[in-house]
């Protein structure tokens, strides 16, 4: 299941995902010890300044149930 | 009473809303507390009229903020980080306290102030790096993890070095009896790193309960105590917080105990950086502006030199070296609480303001060199890092979809054929990762690998060099280093 993911620990932060897209932006994601996620999308062929959204526990689970087709409204 | 608690009180007060104001000029916390204990100290308005008076609850301070490090401190991780992370931390450490020691000497201060100031000036602050890391939007670049690694075996490295200057803070008047405190501190340490192997289960079942305020109750106080009998043993008691919090990581309590303990660590150690500045007369500052000023310059050169050593071992460019070694430029909690001990034992009285003044000039110096360190890489000459001249400027990734995609070849030679055939030499071998095809390098006259990218338009070669282990796609521009073996096996399950 972990293709196209490295996961890589960041000690005292927490885990930090690359995530491979075939899409132009390179994408990753930093898990914070208490909770928070940070998704990182570079633009093309850039090495910092990225675009950072910053998630709580809540906001991401709602996230990835949109992103993974999961998510139902009435 | 009432003096101490409102000297007390306006401590957590003015520290906290200079810490705001602070943040506008990228100041970290940690300094900020310091100036506010100098603005409240008795050389300046005077609200915290005796340092003394708050110096139980300063050294609550210090030992909870030991005690959360060894509560977090990843232990396992770090020892199965493999040897490049924990060779780069040496060099590191090495340098940076090899460096503080000399100059300690040639301060002349004496002895046993030489290897204070060495560890005031070698050890980095954790808590500012790791903030500097979030804040410069850097947690995921390919330095970082050696970066926080490095952060990681330095606080390893303080509980040793703080067991080494035993008998320095201990005030041993012979050999024989330095001796005998530097044992005394090590069968501590090892006692307690036995506990932490083998007796973390009776721990937790001492200590382990579901009531939240139970278990704090019980962690803030066995540290405290242990902290305690450390003193007693004339071990410091920094050792004694950090050797049981390694304990408690290690019990089933460890997880929560590292959350239930952060708000009490912030409060208290809030409060053992302002009595440090209180500690601190303002006059004394000019008279030692010298010495620190050759301390920040050591500093930085032995930090550059320690981020290119790191770079090298992990095969990462300039712009990585440069961006580590800007971050790991900033000095605080450790370099504050060797001082504080050092000043307890009676040692030369300059360490305080040379510390104090050390850390705020470097806490403002470190974070504004760190967000200009894209800049500065243009200072390294590409010789130190020799092989990666057109690294310079690419980013590394952890993977591209064309590396992905092959089963990658093994080079069919160890030469270049083509410049053998011509009779010319080359500097570096690259191998195509598509077919095989051994070629040589950009920095080489006849440019054979690059060549065969394009006439096969095969588009990865790694390099062939011993040592070295990375990839480079010519379509994507990136470089990809290996990934670690234990990576692979984690993606495959």
């Amino acid at each position: 299941m972990g293709h196209g993911v490295h996961v890589t620990e960041l000690f005292g932060i927490g885990k930090k995902y690359e995530i491979e897209s075939s899409g132009e932006h390179r994408l990753a994601v930093i898990v914070h010890k208490d909770g928070t996620r940070e998704l990182y999308a570079f633009e093309p062929g850039r090495e910092s300044g990225p675009l950072v959204v910053r998630l709580d526990e809540e906001e991401a689970k709602r996230v990835a149930a949109v992103l993974s087709g999961t998510f139902f409204s009435d | 009473m009432p003096a101490e608690l409102v000297a007390l009180g306006a401590s957590g007060v003015v520290a906290g809303l200079l810490a705001r104001f602070g943040r506008r000029v990228a100041l970290p916390t940690i300094p900020a507390f310091m100036l506010a204990g100098i603005l409240l100290g008795p050389s300046v308005t005077g609200v915290i009229d005796d340092p003394h008076e708050l110096e139980l609850v300063a050294a609550i301070g210090l030992i909870v903020l030991l005690f959360h490090l060894g509560v977090e401190f990843p232990l396992e991780q770090v020892l199965a980080s493999g040897r490049r992370v924990v060779g780069a931390a040496f060099a590191y450490i090495g340098l940076n306290v090899g460096g503080g020691l000399a100059l300690g000497f040639a301060f002349g201060w004496g002895v046993e102030e030489a290897f204070v100031i060495a560890g005031a000036i070698g050890i980095s602050s954790s808590a500012i790096v790791t903030k500097l890391l979030g804040e410069l939007r850097r947690l995921t670049n390919a330095e970082t993890p050696v970066v926080l690694g490095i952060i990681v075996v330095e606080d390893l490295f303080l509980a040793i070095y703080l067991a080494l200057l035993a008998p320095v803070l201990g005030g041993a008047d012979s050999l024989g009896e330095a001796a005998q405190q530097f044992g005394i501190a090590m069968a501590f340490i090892v006692g307690l790193f036995l506990l932490a192997r083998y007796g973390a289960g009776l721990v937790g079942r001492v200590i382990d309960t579901n009531e939240e305020e139970l278990l704090t109750v019980l962690a803030v106080g066995l540290a405290i105590l242990v902290a305690g009998f450390a003193e007693e043993l004339e071990v410091s008691d920094a050792i004694g917080a950090l050797m049981i919090g390694l304990v408690i990581s290690r019990t089933s309590a460890g997880e929560r105990v590292e959350q239930l303990i952060l708000p009490v660590r912030d409060a208290f150690a809030a409060i053992f950086f302002v009595v440090f500045g209180a500690s601190i007369v303002l006059g004394d500052l000019g008279s030692v502006l010298p010495y620190v000023l050759a301390a920040i310059a050591v500093t930085l050169a032995t930090n550059t030199l320690g981020g290119v050593l790191m770079a090298r071992i992990h095969g990462l460019n300039q712009r990585a070296a440069i961006n580590a070694a800007s971050v790991l430029l900033s000095r605080g909690e450790f370099s504050l609480i060797l001082a504080t001990l050092a000043i307890a034992a009676g040692l030369d009285g300059r360490i305080g303001p040379f510390v104090a003044l050390y850390v705020l000039l470097l806490a403002l110096v470190g974070p504004i060199l760190a967000a200009r360190s894209g800049g500065l890489s243009i200072l390294l000459p590409r010789r130190i890092l020799g092989g990666f001249r057109f690294v310079e400027r690419v980013p590394i990734v952890a993977s591209c979809p064309h590396l992905e995609s092959i089963e990658p070849a093994a080079p069919t030679s160890d030469v270049c054929e083509q410049c053998v055939a011509l009779g010319d030499g080359w500097i570096h071998l690259r191998y195509c990762l598509t077919c095989g095809a051994t070629g040589c390098c950009d920095d080489s006259k006849n440019r054979h690998a690059t060549k065969h990218v394009h006439e096969t338009g095969h588009p990865t070669i790694a390099s062939l060099d011993p040592g070295q282990n990375w990839r480079y796609c010519y379509e994507d521009e990136v470089l990809v280093p290996d990934p670690d073996p234990r990576e692979v096996r984690r993606e495959a399950g």
